[in-house]
């Protein structure tokens, strides 16, 4: 009951930081009404999860040769959501996912077990090229998008009109990527325990892998149903100013990174033509929005970037990881 | 787009029907000035309408948000040409000042140099909407003929009063009327200004 709880915490500090990835673009653009997005946020992140969550899940498996106790995982489970709550508080965005891998390495020094130092610096190395990917590609859908819109001689209405169907068409399918990258990120460090008998309100319910990613995915709905609505309305403004043609940028980048990262179909395609290998792993959507919105600011030359809040961030990225870790080692120590 | 173009439309109707209106008086054809002047203060009208359900529409289905500021302050200064132009239309067709045959040239003038500036304001204006490039040349090209227009507004001002045949009161009634067609020129220019810096932002 204990770990439902922690999943349920997680899942709605996820939703409600998170639907601000996808639709927060949109919304903060004032393109789309929260509530409208939030449904279909709400269906595509369960069809997203139910579909691809098991790939990048199983990163967790892998990290750990001794895979901890089914009771011993809220001692990963709780550094998070404290750091994860505070950085909520200063609103500063993190990575679910990173915050996990870097609590269970906490757990293992601490506990002793051995970890997969080999998959642990690829997942960093992906960790830091994502966001730079994003920066890229957001800078490259921005003149794709400016392109396309001076090619065809629209007028404002008819590009607001396009714009308009194209967020919510794509917003759909970000929801179905981030579908699976974060219910992977909340639910895949159970995913050892599957067909795994838990008490629940003294009824025995059987945790599949469909039951486990739909749970994880519907709270995460929840979350940013009920908790998001500042969040979306407000993101991007503590960075930079979003217009609608840069929001659908970073919506195309969050796309290609996570489906590039959470579909098993797509990584066989990219393995035939990458020279390196990549694999299913959860990534973090912030970082990568984030990056995709420094990106359309340096389209705009940098113009209306917050450069205070945007350092802050950066930051953050080094420092929430290693409060985690530190956090996850000495509460793995004591308990 | 179409309730746009219907509504900058009226504007050039407005703009030439002024014209006409202009030089139907000069032939003393009052008749016809009424009726033009009948004709300006409907497309008047009309323009306002047209103008309010564009606002109320882009505000209700939240269109263009990022521009949205800026083509409300566009509408709404360019509605002041064809309500400029009303007025003055009702001031020919009621005061009927007396004009001498050899300033009416210049009146004439000073009315094609302001025509000029609203239909250039006009293709800037259409072209605010698909391609801002255009739109800041042809607003720039207003200020040129705005100057023209200047120029002939202080000429004549200067033959109205250099004419000893004409007592203070005429002078005065005439130099109001050259003002209020210059008016039509000032307020063609300050929109293009606007609509300059509304387009370089974007």
């Amino acid at each position: 009951m204990f770990e439902i709880l922690l999943i349920a915490i997680l899942a709605i500090i996820v939703g409600t930081n998170d639907a601000a990835n996808v639709f927060g673009s949109a919304v903060g653009s004032k393109m789309l009404k929260f509530n409208f997005a939030i449904i279909f946020f709400f269906i595509f992140i369960i069809i997203g999860a139910l579909i691809n969550a098991k790939y990048p899940s199983g990163v967790y498996q892998n990290l750990l040769n001794n895979y901890p106790l089914f009771s011993e995982v809220y001692l990963v489970l709780v550094p998070v959501i404290l750091v994860t709550l505070i950085s909520l508080k200063l609103k500063i965005p993190s990575s679910i996912s990173q915050s996990i891998i870097f609590s269970l390495f906490g757990f293992a020094l601490a506990k002793g077990f051995s970890f997969d130092n080999n998959l642990f610096f690829k997942l960093i190395y992906f960790w830091l090229a994502t966001p730079i990917i994003a920066f890229i590609l957001s800078i490259f859908f921005c003149y794709l998008i400016q392109f396309i819109i001076s090619f065809f001689k629209f007028n404002v209405f008819q590009i607001d009109y396009q714009i308009r169907l194209s967020l919510i068409f794509f917003g759909c399918i970000a929801a179905f990527a981030l579908g699976s990258n974060l219910t992977a990120s909340i639910v895949g460090i159970y995913s050892p325990y599957l067909n795994l008998d838990i008490n629940l309100f003294n009824n025995q319910v059987l945790i599949n892998e469909n039951k486990l990613y739909f749970f994880g995915s519907f709270l995460i709905g929840l979350g940013a149903l009920i908790f998001s609505q500042r969040i979306v309305q407000s993101v991007g403004s503590q960075i930079s100013a979003i217009k609608p043609v840069s929001a659908l940028a970073i919506l195309l980048t969050q796309i290609i990174i996570l489906l590039s990262f959470s579909s098993d179909y797509l990584i066989q395609k990219i393995n035939i033509i990458l020279p390196f290998e990549i694999f299913a792993m959860p990534l973090s959507a912030s970082h990568i929005t984030f990056a995709g919105i420094i990106g359309v600011a340096s389209f705009n030359k940098f113009r209306e970037v917050q450069p205070t809040h945007t350092m802050k961030i950066i930051v953050s990225w080094f420092l929430i990881p290693c409060s985690v870790f530190i956090l996850s080692y000495f509460i793995s120590l004591t308990f | 787009m179409d309730s746009i173009n219907n509504f900058l439309d009226n504007i050039l109707n407005i703009n030439n029907l002024f014209k006409k209106l202009l030089e139907s008086y000069f032939k003393k054809n009052f008749d016809e000035v009424e009726n033009i002047t009948n004709q300006i203060s409907d497309l008047e009208s009309q323009c306002d309408k047209i103008r309010r359900d564009v606002e109320r529409k882009i505000y209700q289905e939240t269109l263009i948000p990022d521009m949205r500021g800026d083509v409300l302050g566009m509408l709404e200064n360019l509605d002041k040409i064809p309500g400029q132009i009303q007025a003055n239309a009702h001031s020919f067709n009621t005061e009927k000042p007396v004009i001498e045959s050899e300033l009416s040239k210049n009146f004439l003038q000073l009315c094609d140099y302001a025509s000029e500036c609203i239909a250039l304001l006009i293709e800037g204006s259409r072209n605010f909407f698909i391609d801002k490039k255009v739109t800041i040349e042809k607003c720039l090209q207003v200020s040129k003929i705005e100057s023209k227009a200047d120029k002939v507004s202080t000429v004549l001002k200067k033959n109205i009063f250099s004419n000893e045949k004409n007592g203070l009161a005429t002078k005065v009634h005439l130099r109001y009327f050259v003002e209020i067609m210059d008016e039509v020129a000032n307020l063609s220019e300050d929109v293009a200004d606007r609509l300059i810096i509304s387009s370089s932002k974007n």
